[in-house]
């Protein structure tokens, strides 16, 4: 009987202190809800009720800020969601499909194939933006191995807190405010933005020394290719009509040649910019780059007009239960639109996107 | 009473142990927010301590002896983690401005385009630095007499047979800076003054 005491309060103060140190990791690590959204990007899919897509996109800002899944509902009734982050490397892309295939089996994966530039890991704040989000899984657990920089320590995504305790000193009343619960700051992957910035020069390629894509990226894509094949799940390859960074014809080539090879849909936009409608002067908000909605939604409209011919896409919006959920989605959706629109009006820029501009 | 005095002591080991674990590790971790406001180019943490060679002197004041490799445009003198403030109050406006800003952060590249050469700037604590410099034509020379259109012979000839070649490129290193030509059908089609890659990785 003292023997079983002894464990309960063993277990009870056990119990206690990880509460404790997982409160501290909680509020210790950050939240990227009013600056810096694109962290929270990863963690938003978890959130789905209902996951069931037709379509998951996979990659970098080229996807999460270029396609709007509320679009593909509205107009062709596809169910998608953006499974993006800022510099996904295609390692992160493969295992968080990896990882997705254990929710849902949609019909198309969409790949954005300009990280397929990137042979190595880049920078310590992406890998963050990349796993921080994701629950723990032998996914993530390779993810994090791929994705280290030399300098990284592995423990540290998995305790988070053994690389953000540092900013205690930094903590702000969003740390509090979102302790327990975050808000979405996506509409199904897609990070919205309204403001304009029109195109006004298109910097000069600069001349590569080697323009093969690496091995390494090639080892990967195929991993995708064959996971998407063993799924029965079609596999897209798109390059997202953003002007920079370059995308050089040597690259396109060897991704058409991929695509060939693999018998895959490889769709570069940017050769379609007059068919798609894209307007540089008001359909992106940072001179090229990125789209913004009104890009996002006429790249939406000629690409599911696609997928929906190629696959054979129902049109789900005739099942009264999804269009419930996609209505309440659409709400959010409009109502965020308006209240950047306001938000423009009223101070010329977006905070979420500009929140230092007060500090200069 | 024993023991709830071990049971304190276990909790109060465990949470001392992540806390020197946490220390142990932010040795050799720098400050993720530090990435966060720099990263507008993934260089920012190594650069700054090479930034010794003034960069922030005015261009007309005092004509400087500076070290390895740099560029010189009408008197003007471009080095890599040169101050850019300075640098584009003597240059003037330039033909075309772009600026990149990076994914998810703060602080962006800036490409300031000029008759036959162009550069970009990376930002650390909220100056703008020259990260990187590349010939448009052969208007301009590298200060060795290297221009566009150049030869691998005249190449060895300006700067010695010790480069370093990847595919096509030759690079040369001299402190901060590395100079690299790019060759296509035996001509030079690309020279650029850039940091070095291990500085890039920072």
């Amino acid at each position: 009987m003292i023997k079983w005491k002894k464990a309960l309060k063993l277990a009870v103060v056990a119990i206690i202190t990880i509460a404790i140190l997982a409160l501290l990791q909680n509020l210790l690590m950050p939240k990227y809800m009013t600056e810096i959204l694109e962290g929270a990007l990863i963690s938003e899919y978890y959130l789905e009720e209902n996951k069931d897509h037709d379509v998951i996109f996979i990659g970098d800002c080229e996807v999460y800020e270029n396609f709007s899944p509320v679009t593909l509902w509205q107009e062709y009734g596809i169910t998608s969601f953006i499974r993006g982050s800022a510099q996904q490397l295609i390692w992160h892309s493969y295992y968080l499909l990896e990882e997705t295939l254990r929710y849902e089996k949609p019909k198309v994966v969409v790949f954005n194939v300009l990280s397929m530039k990137y042979d190595k890991p880049q920078k310590e704040a992406y890998n963050r933006m990349a796993l921080d989000g994701m629950p723990l899984s032998l996914s993530k657990l390779k993810s994090i191995k791929a994705s280290m920089l030399e300098e990284e320590k592995f423990i540290t995504y998995l305790f988070p807190i053994l690389r953000y305790h540092s900013r205690w000193s930094e903590l702000s009343a969003e740390d509090f405010k979102y302790l327990f619960k975050k808000d979405k700051v996506t509409h199904n992957g897609y990070l919205m933005r309204v403001d304009v910035k029109p195109v006004t020069t298109i910097p000069q390629a600069r001349k590569l020394a080697n323009y093969k894509l690496s091995d390494i990226c090639y080892e990967y894509l195929d991993k995708i290719t064959a996971l998407c094949k063993k799924n029965g799940i079609e596999l897209v390859l798109i390059k997202a009509p953003t002007i920079y960074p370059h995308w050089y014809d040597e690259w396109d080539k060897q991704i058409e040649e991929y695509a060939r090879e693999n018998d895959l849909l490889y769709i570069n936009f940017l050769k379609y910019t007059d068919e798609i409608g894209i307007d540089y002067q008001t359909d992106t908000y940072d001179a090229g780059l990125h789209l913004n909605l009104a890009g996002a939604e006429k790249l939406s409209r000629y690409f599911g007009k696609i997928i929906q011919e190629k696959f054979s896409l129902s049109d789900r919006r005739n099942d009264e239960e999804l269009s419930r959920v996609w209505a309440v989605k659409e709400a959010l959706y409009l109502e965020e639109m308006e209240k950047q629109h306001a938000e423009l009006e009223e101070l010329g820029y977006l905070k979420a996107y500009n929140s230092r501009r007060g500090e200069d | 009473m024993k023991n709830s005095k071990t049971i304190i002591i276990i909790a109060a080991v465990l949470i001392i142990a992540v806390g020197v674990a946490a220390v142990v590790l932010s040795r050799d971790n720098k400050n993720l927010s530090d990435d966060i406001d720099n990263a507008n180019v993934s260089n920012s943490d190594n650069v700054n301590n090479n930034n010794e060679t003034g960069g922030s002197e005015k261009q007309e004041d005092t004509p400087r002896e500076k070290e390895g490799y740099f560029f010189e445009y009408n008197g003007v003198q471009i080095g890599i983690n040169d101050e850019a403030a300075p640098i584009l109050e003597v240059l003037g406006e330039p033909m075309h401005y772009f600026e990149a800003p990076s994914c998810a952060f703060e602080g962006m590249d800036k490409i300031y385009s000029y008759s036959g050469f162009e550069f970009t700037t990376y930002t650390k604590d909220n100056v703008d630095y020259i990260a990187s410099i590349v010939f448009l034509d052969d208007t301009v020379t590298t200060r060795e007499g290297i221009t566009l259109n150049a030869t691998l012979e005249d190449i060895v000839a300006a700067y010695g047979s010790e480069y370093e070649n990847s595919f096509n490129q030759y690079s040369y290193r001299d402190g901060n800076c590395v100079l690299s030509f790019i060759i296509e059908n035996d001509e030079v089609v690309s020279v650029e003054y850039a940091l070095p890659e291990d500085d890039l990785e920072g």
